[in-house]
């Protein structure tokens, strides 16, 4: 392999692994494991193109565009990339959002009197619900090692960073807890504008399972908070399993033979 | 009536169903063409594969074809379909209450109308509730509050506007409102389908049932929270049902769920028909049981008296309907 393919496979990888960390905001998972990206392209001059479609041509404009600029912070941050080029296809709103991305312009810009949601507003909203997605993950997997709830509300961020469970997706979902928990403790329910709480840490000591608003969990208060994340994750889950399958359907339509949904 | 093959008899009523024309012919531009892709994706991707229909049927269907496969196969006795207009989309419209109302003037025993109204519409929405009333005997209405008008990207059940049109429903003697808050789709704001209007709806309207369809979904929390306090608030299962093939323990929970906080006497049944064909749902219903994980976390379970009010019984009693006296109708046909 020359050197010059290999920097490019190289670059790919790169790409490829920060896209990971871009999530659906909806349904808290990687856009790369649901499947969305469809093609990449990195050019000489270090500008990235990254294509991406979603389940139906009417998911909801919010997210879309939550994703795209999720992609072009994401891919960013790597040193050698100059420019990131998100295209999103066969979507109701398509052209609007690659135009209005591609200059960097505001979800409310974009949009103008068609939407009257704060995007920030959306982006918090979302990011509770993945913090809440992801702790009910785990308090389960707890409970179901055999910890007792005095023991568990008692445990810190540096308890939870050392104890690696046996259930392989709650062991992910671990890892993915800790690295959101700061963003609640920082900013509370309230607009996080930030991309990534990365950078920012909290100490060691710091409890690691605390509700919405950053307060401690109570023993009787356990049962109660995993009623209400359980709702959390049954809508979740209904979103996840009616994208994952709306995009096979739409990929398998335009796969057939002298069919094109583009 | 459904008899099981363990030997219980079930009424059936089911809550959703559409008579639709999606056809080329009637779209009139690539949203209707977007649309239907959207409702197949749906159909294909959660149907059983022997369910799975073509395209091309899926496109538009005629009275008959619907009797055959809602109330012959589908063991529903009562069908309640329901109006969309979606002129924008369909230049005849998508399934309006004049082409719903020919299946009853067709089979008269087996479906009822619900109607569909746009309170921005203003004045005209309350001359529109009244004619429907009386040209084709809603005895519902359908609501879809992120529908485009003008300028107007949504409403909400709170507006004023709203008000004034379920002033008028309830002096006309429409007791149910079918409420879409579904999956988050287009249009834009994310509150478009937001269900805290609707707790403000039923405060305002005790003597109005408010049939949240596809309960609120990806909403459930916030849906349940209305529905425990405000007892005219029932939860719509058109969609969630569909889960029973591809993801039955996720329908377990969800039925667990809907059982705890909203109690046996407020959940209906509803296909979403052509989406998915009621048959398999019904029999797959029937059989369902509750894992015991599921039973005992919440203290719920789905007996056979409470299978019956789901499939139909809950239903009946919202649109007045005597089961025994329909029942003895019906054999007569």
């Amino acid at each position: 392999m020359s050197q010059v393919a290999r920097s490019i496979s190289d670059h790919e990888a790169e790409v490829w692994a920060a896209l990971d960390l871009v999530c659906d905001p909806e349904l808290d998972e990687s856009i790369t494991d649901l499947g969305f990206v469809e093609k990449l392209d990195i050019h000489n001059d270090g500008s990235v193109d990254v294509v991406f479609r979603l389940p139906t041509y009417w998911c909801s404009p919010n997210f879309a565009y939550l994703m795209a600029s999720d992609i072009c912070l994401s891919v960013g941050q790597l040193d050698w990339v100059s420019q990131v080029r998100p295209t999103l296809r066969d979507h109701l709103f398509d052209e609007r959002l690659n135009a209005g991305v591609a200059q960097g312009h505001s979800f409310r810009r974009i949009f103008g009197d068609d939407a009257n949601a704060d995007i920030d507003e959306v982006r918090s909203k979302f990011r509770l619900k993945a913090f809440q997605r992801r702790q009910e993950v785990v308090l389960r997997a707890l409970l179901a090692e055999g910890l007792e709830p005095a023991e568990i509300i008692t445990m810190t961020a540096g308890d939870l960073e050392q104890r690696s469970l046996s259930d392989k997706d709650a062991e992910v979902q671990r890892h993915r807890y800790l690295s959101i928990l700061p963003a609640i403790y920082f900013y509370g329910p309230f607009p996080c504008r930030e991309f990534s709480p990365v950078g920012q840490a909290i100490a060691a000591d710091a409890p690691a399972f605390v509700d919405d608003e950053a307060r401690l969990l109570t023993v009787s208060g356990l049962t109660e908070r995993l009623q209400m994340l359980r709702s959390v994750r049954l809508n979740m889950e209904f979103t996840g399993t009616i994208c994952r399958s709306l995009l096979a359907v739409r990929d398998k339509a335009a796969e057939a033979p002298g069919n094109s949904t583009a | 009536m459904y008899k099981a093959p363990t030997g219980e008899e079930y009424f059936i009523v089911d809550g959703h169903t559409h008579f639709w024309d999606a056809s080329p012919e009637n779209q009139r531009n690539i949203h209707g063409k977007q649309f239907i892709d959207c409702f197949y994706g749906y159909h294909s991707a959660l149907s059983p594969p022997e369910e799975v229909w073509t395209r091309e049927q899926f496109d538009k269907y005629d009275a008959e074809k619907m009797h055959q496969d809602v109330i012959v196969d589908g063991h529903v006795d009562m069908a309640i379909v329901q109006s969309t207009r979606l002129k924008d989309f369909y230049k005849k419209g998508f399934n309006t209450p004049e082409k719903n109302y020919e299946l009853v003037k067709k089979y008269p025993e087996r479906f009822i109308v619900s109607g569909a109204f746009d309170p921005r519409d203003g004045e005209h929405a309350l001359e529109d509730i009244a004619y429907q009333v009386e040209a084709f005997k809603c005895q519902g209405m359908k609501l879809y509050t992120a529908e485009w008008n003008g300028s107007s990207r949504g409403w909400k059940l709170s507006d004023p506007d709203a008000y004034r049109c379920f002033e008028q429903c309830e002096k006309l003697g429409i007791k149910n409102l079918h409420i879409h808050k579904g999956p988050t789709i287009t249009p834009l704001d994310k509150d478009a389908f937001d269900v805290a209007d609707v707790d403000h709806a039923a405060t305002d309207f005790p003597n109005l049932n408010f049939v949240v369809e596809h309960v609120g979904l990806p909403r459930l929390d916030e849906f349940c929270w209305i529905a425990v306090q405000e007892q005219n608030v029932y939860a719509g299962l058109a969609v969630v049902t569909a889960f029973m093939h591809a993801r039955p323990g996720y329908f377990a929970e969800m039925m667990g769920e809907l059982l705890f906080w909203l109690g046996e006497d407020r959940i209906i049944f509803g296909s979403d028909y052509a989406i998915w064909t009621p048959r398999w749902l019904v029999e797959k219903f029937a059989a369902l049981e509750l894992p015991d994980a599921v039973k005992d976390e919440r203290g719920v379970d789905l007996t056979t008296d409470v299978k019956a009010k789901i499939l139909g019984l809950n239903a009946a009693r919202l649109y007045d309907i005597d089961v025994e006296a329909k029942k003895a109708a019906i054999a007569k046909l």
